[in-house]
C-alpha cells in the first residue's frame, strides 16, 4: 500500500486547513489569520506558505475559487476537512493523554 | 551616468543554497548588488553602488519549472507584501532578497522546507537518469562487440564524450546527495546555515568549473572534427589506384597476371579505399576493388575484392575481433563454414556468406577478405590466402 505523503500535519499546515474552515481566503489573509489566531507565536514564511498551499492543492484537501490579479483565493474540500477533523481529534487526545484522562 | 556593471561566476556549486546566500550576501556588503534577471550560464551581474546589508534567500523551484521560468506572479506578490523581492533564477532555484533586517523568513517550517527541497532532487535524480543512460549507450556495443568497439573507439571526441558525460553524472550526483543531506538537516529541526563560509573551497570549484568548460569545448571540437574526417571520406574516398606505396595486404592486381584483371567503371563507388586508425587500431584500412578478370579460354567474369585489414596494439585485440567477426558471419542468413587452407600463420578462418571470406590473423594483424568472383572461387581465395600468409610472415 503506498504511503500517504500527508499523513503528518505540522504546525503550520493544520493553521492554513483551520483558516480555511472558516472561508474562502487568499495567502496574505491566510497568514494573517493564523498570527492573529495564535497571537503572534506562529507566524508563516512566504515560502512555507506558498510551499503548503501548492501541496495542499495536489492532494486536493484544497482547491482555487478564484483569481483577482495577482492573488488566488482558496477554499477547503472535503478530503482536507477530513483531514483537519483527523488532527484535530489527535491533538485532543494528545492532550488528554498529557493530563492523564481517559 | 551607468553604473558599473561586473559579470561574476559563484564561488560554489548553484545547489550550494547556503553558501550561495552567504557568497550574495558579503558582495552585497562590499557594495556590490546582484542585477535583476542577469543570470546567463551560470554567470550573475552585480552592480556597484554603495554597500548594504541584504539578505538573499534560495528558493527551490516548484514542479515542472524550466531553467527560464520566474516565479508565479501571486507568490511574487506573496513574497513582496512580505519584504522579499525576486531576483533570478538560478539553477533549481529562485533568488529573493530583503532589504529589511527585521523581515520575516520567508521559510518558517523546516519540515515544509525540507519537502519543498524534494523537487530539486527529483530534478537531478532526472537529470541523472538520462546521464547514466547515455553513458550506458555507450557502453552497449562494449558489451557486444568489446573488441571491435575498442578498436574503433581510439577517437578523440570518444574520450571528451566519455570524460563530459562521467563529469555531469559525477556533478547530479554530487547535487542529489547534497540537497539529501540540506533535507535531512531541515527534517532534523536544523536550520540553514545562512552565512555559511564559503571562501575556503572557492579557489577549487571556480577550477573545476573552468576545466569543465574545456573539456565540453574539446568534446565538441573533437566531434566536429570526426565528423567532418568522416563526411570526406565519405564523400571522396581515394581510388585504390591512388593508395600510396603498396598497400600492406594482396589485391587482385598481385593474384591476377597482368592483363587478367581489370578495374571496370562503376556507380557504386568501387574501387576506393578507405584509411584511418585510432588508438588502439593505429591502421585500419578498407579496400574495394571490383573488376573484369580476362580467363585462359578468353571469357570475362566480374569480380569483387573486399578487404578490412586491421593492423592492432596487442595480439589479443586482434584474436577478440576475429571472433567477433565471425560470431556475426554464423548468425547471417547465407552463411556456411568452409575448410580453410593450411597457412603458416596463427589463426586463419573461412566461410561463405554470399561469397567466400577468409578470416587470417598473424599476430596484431588481422586480413578479412571477400573475394566475390563468378568462376573459379575457391581457386582464387586460395592462392590470394597464400599470397597474404607470405607476406604476413614477412613482417
Amino acid at each position: 500500500m503506498p504511503r500517504k505523503s500527508m499523513d503528518t500535519l505540522t504546525e503550520s499546515m493544520f493553521y492554513v486547513l483551520m483558516a480555511l474552515m472558516t472561508g474562502p481566503m487568499c495567502g496574505i489573509d491566510i497568514a494573517a489569520f493564523i498570527e492573529n489566531r495564535t497571537k503572534g507565536r506562529v507566524k508563516v514564511g512566504p515560502a512555507t506558505l506558498y510551499t503548503i498551499l501548492g501541496k495542499f492543492e495536489s492532494e486536493k484537501y484544497i482547491r482555487e475559487t478564484a483569481v483577482e490579479g495577482r492573488k488566488r483565493t482558496y477554499e477547503i474540500t472535503g478530503k482536507g476537512f477530513e483531514a483537519y477533523r483527523e488532527e484535530l481529534k489527535r491533538l485532543k487526545q494528545c492532550v488528554i493523554d498529557a493530563e492523564g484522562g481517559n | 551616468m551607468d553604473k558599473k556593471r561586473i559579470r561574476r561566476l559563484a564561488p560554489c556549486p548553484a545547489y550550494d543554497v547556503e553558501k550561495i546566500e552567504s557568497w550574495l550576501s558579503d558582495m552585497a556588503r562590499e557594495g556590490m548588488i546582484l542585477e535583476k534577471e542577469s543570470e546567463i550560464f551560470g554567470w550573475l551581474a552585480f552592480v556597484k553602488e554603495a554597500p548594504q546589508n541584504l539578505r538573499y534567500r534560495l528558493e527551490p523551484k516548484e514542479e515542472g519549472t524550466g531553467f527560464a521560468d520566474v516565479p508565479d506572479l501571486d507568490i511574487q506578490e506573496l513574497c513582496r507584501e512580505y519584504g522579499w523581492e525576486y531576483v533570478d533564477s538560478y539553477g533549481n532555484f529562485f533568488i529573493y532578497r530583503s532589504t529589511r533586517s527585521d523581515v520575516r523568513e520567508m521559510n518558517t517550517d523546516l519540515q515544509v522546507q525540507a519537502a519543498a527541497l524534494k523537487v530539486g532532487r527529483r530534478n537531478s535524480s532526472v537529470s541523472l537518469f538520462w546521464e547514466l543512460f547515455l553513458l550506458g549507450s555507450i557502453f552497449t556495443d562494449f558489451l557486444t562487440t568489446p573488441f571491435r568497439s575498442l578498436a574503433f573507439m581510439g577517437f578523440w571526441f570518444h574520450y571528451f564524450q566519455l570524460l563530459t558525460l562521467i563529469w555531469v553524472s559525477v556533478d547530479s550526483i554530487l547535487h542529489w546527495r547534497h540537497l539529501r543531506k540540506l533535507q535531512k538537516q531541515l527534517k532534523a529541526n536544523i536550520p540553514l546555515n545562512h552565512s555559511k563560509p564559503w571562501r575556503k573551497s572557492a579557489a577549487f570549484h571556480l577550477f573545476s568549473k573552468f576545466a569543465y568548460v574545456l573539456v565540453i569545448f574539446l568534446f565538441f571540437g573533437s566531434l566536429f572534427g570526426s565528423c567532418a574526417y568522416a563526411l570526406e571520406l565519405e564523400t571522396d574516398a581515394p581510388a585504390t589506384a591512388d593508395y600510396p606505396g603498396d598497400p600492406p595486404f594482396v589485391t587482385a592486381a598481385d593474384i591476377l597476371p597482368e592483363g587478367e584483371f581489370t578495374v571496370s567503371p562503376s556507380f557504386l563507388d568501387y574501387n576506393t579505399y578507405v584509411e584511418t586508425g585510432t588508438f588502439f587500431a593505429p591502421l585500419i584500412v578498407e579496400w574495394n576493388e571490383d573488376g573484369e578478370i580476362l580467363l585462359p579460354d578468353g571469357s570475362v567474369y566480374n569480380g569483387v575484392l573486399r578487404i578490412t585489414y586491421y593492423e592492432t596494439r596487442w595480439d589479443w585485440l586482434t584474436e577478440g575481433l576475429m571472433k567477433e567477426l565471425y560470431r556475426e558471419a554464423e548468425d547471417q542468413r547465407h552463411f556456411a563454414a568452409l575448410p580453410a587452407p593450411e597457412l603458416d600463420v596463427d589463426q586463419v578462418i573461412c566461410y561463405n556468406d554470399i561469397y567466400p571470406t577468409i578470416l587470417i590473423r598473424q599476430g596484431n594483424i588481422l586480413v578479412e577478405a571477400t573475394v566475390g568472383l563468378s568462376h573459379q572461387d575457391c581457386y582464387l581465395m586460395e592462392q590470394w590466402a597464400q599470397q597474404m600468409a607470405e607476406m604476413l610472415s614477412k613482417k
